[in-house]
């Protein structure tokens, strides 16, 4: 425990030195929606607009020159921090949603025919469902579902039989409620077998554990920078070579095109291809920074800290009577818990918590099916990230305990 | 420590007006879709038009269903476009606890249903 013990790493994030909540420092339990940002990524982006700020590529003059080479610089720190054969096959994106919405408009709806079916899961998050629902409706396409099992783990004994007709397989690496890690390998390979290309949601796989494109052999993956210590507004798309030369356009205009007459134009190959207009410049430099601050503490180390943690937070919330947690055991879960308290509503309960200076999440966690499919209307949800310690959990753990002594006692008191 | 006040504990744990009436003279049903939450109102209105019986179903949090209960109290002896001109800020005050913009929305719940308006 002692990784856990000793986390300097709070220093690196200025909002714990400056946030007050009612007077109290920040225990800041929700990274699975947001994380805080270090300061070098808060200065990187600062940086940009004081030292850097050129509009990037066919600028002549020096500071052009050098923010087309920043960006590119950084286009690079990514391919290398998920194991990418070339930066080429990065793409900038606005998210993880904007990263599988691109996939929708210019693979899916280019190379899928009326009656094909795509197969997802039934722990998506809304940005992995609602862009194929809407692909679906207009291309009559099918769409089918792997099932979770009473875990919180994707049910695989029938995948084989349920891949006919599936011409497209999209599906979660981590959920975002459950934080079950998916078998996504395994999943990758069973499908390529079938020749089914795979598009893998990885925006709460990037942020806490090691990501190897090669290694998982994915067609795309997606995540956003905004929860991996990045700035909000930007993400990327990875994809193989095959995959990106069978794609259409996505956004067409500027910076996008190879050569433009009245009538007619030919358009640049990937990744420009796929990055119409002014990028988010500043932000994907901060990205970069992000992913740089996570290589230097090493991810592998990053995603033991996670695991100790929610090993740690787990075996203290088993330990409340009326906690109900859904999701597999530790082993197999990222940095987030989701639970309900008997009796207590979540967003009341996130009130309260909140009263104490403990900021959770309650609500539905942009997975409506999910929710449904475990039989509540909301969850309470703890998410973990480096900067927290032992100390959040031992806070947040105290709290749970008090506010449901609170609760029973003005039960006891009220009938 | 305080969780909510008095009044909000008091209504949640002894709902005013819960449950059918027979034979309505009309129905409202109100769901809050960020959070599931629902609210179902039935009233019975005397010659007048003013409402002489009111009763309400629902499930959620404790600020939305304490706060159909405050309304389902306020509503007797109002006429539907009465309590429909009720305004938001006059209503979080009746419920006398002080709340986050986001659970503002729980408490408005029961008064736009009654409203016939989606929850903004």
């Amino acid at each position: 425990m002692t990784q856990i013990k000793d986390n300097n790493i709070k220093n690196d994030f200025p909002i714990f030195k400056q946030a007050k909540v009612k007077k109290r420092p920040l225990v800041y339990l929700d990274s699975a929606a947001t994380s805080q940002k270090p300061h070098s990524v808060i200065n990187a982006v600062s940086d940009w607009y004081e030292r850097f700020n050129a509009n990037i590529h066919r600028g002549v003059y020096e500071l052009s020159e050098t923010a087309t080479k920043k960006y590119e610089l950084s286009r690079q720190v990514i391919a290398n921090f998920i194991n990418s054969p070339s930066s080429r096959q990065v793409v900038f994106t606005r998210g993880t949603t904007e990263g599988i919405n691109l996939v929708a408009e210019a693979w899916a709806r280019k190379n899928l025919r009326a009656g094909d079916a795509i197969l997802l899961t039934t722990m998506e998050h809304h940005a992995n469902l609602v862009p194929w629902q809407e692909l679906a409706q207009r291309k009559r396409l099918k769409l089918k579902f792997l099932e979770f099992d009473n875990q919180g783990e994707l049910i695989l004994a029938n995948l084989a039989k349920q891949l006919m007709g599936v011409k497209l397989v999209s599906l979660v690496y981590v959920s975002n409620v459950l934080g079950t890690i998916n078998p996504v390998k395994k999943i990758i390979n069973i499908c390529h077998q079938k020749k089914i290309p795979v598009l893998i949601d990885a925006a709460q796989a990037a942020p806490h554990l090691p990501i190897d494109v090669k290694k998982l052999d994915c067609d795309w993956l997606v995540f956003s920078g905004h929860k991996m210590l990045g700035p909000t507004g930007i993400g990327v798309l990875y994809g193989k070579r095959e995959r990106f030369e069978e794609m259409d356009v996505y956004q067409t205009g500027g910076d996008m095109i190879r050569n433009v007459t009245l009538t007619k134009s030919t358009y640049a190959t990937y990744p420009q291809k796929f990055e119409a207009g002014t990028q988010a410049l500043a932000e994907v430099v901060g990205l970069a920074e992000a992913v740089i601050y996570l290589q230097a503490i090493g991810m592998e180390r990053v995603s033991s800290h996670d695991q100790k943690l929610v090993t740690y937070a787990y075996q203290q919330m088993k330990k409340i009577k009326a906690v109900e947690i859904y999701g597999p055991q530790t082993i197999k879960r990222s940095g987030s818990i989701a639970f309900n308290v008997q009796g207590i509503h979540a967003h009341d309960l996130a009130t309260f918590l909140a009263d104490r200076g403990i900021c959770i999440r309650a609500g539905h966690h942009c997975a409506q099916p999910l929710h449904e499919k475990l039989g509540i209307p909301a969850s309470a949800r703890v998410s973990f990230y480096i900067y927290n310690d032992k100390r959040d959990v031992d806070l947040f753990i105290s709290a749970l305990q008090a506010i449901i002594k609170e609760w029973e006692s003005i039960k006891a008191r009220n009938t | 420590m305080d969780l909510y006040q008095q009044k909000i504990m008091d209504h949640y744990l002894h709902p005013r007006h819960q449950g059918k009436i027979g034979k309505p003279t009309k129905k409202f049903t109100g769901e809050n879709i960020s959070c599931g939450d629902k609210v179902d109102f039935e009233v019975v209105l005397d010659s007048r038009g003013k409402i002489k019986q009111v009763g309400w179903q629902g499930s959620g949090c404790t600020i939305s269903q304490a706060a159909a209960s405050i309304l389902a109290d306020e509503m007797i002896g109002k006429t539907i476009k009465q309590v429909q001109s009720i305004s938001s800020d006059k209503f979080l005050q009746d419920l006398e606890v002080e709340l986050s913009p986001a659970r503002q929305k729980c408490a408005l719940l029961p008064l736009y249903t009654v409203k016939e308006e989606e929850l903004g």
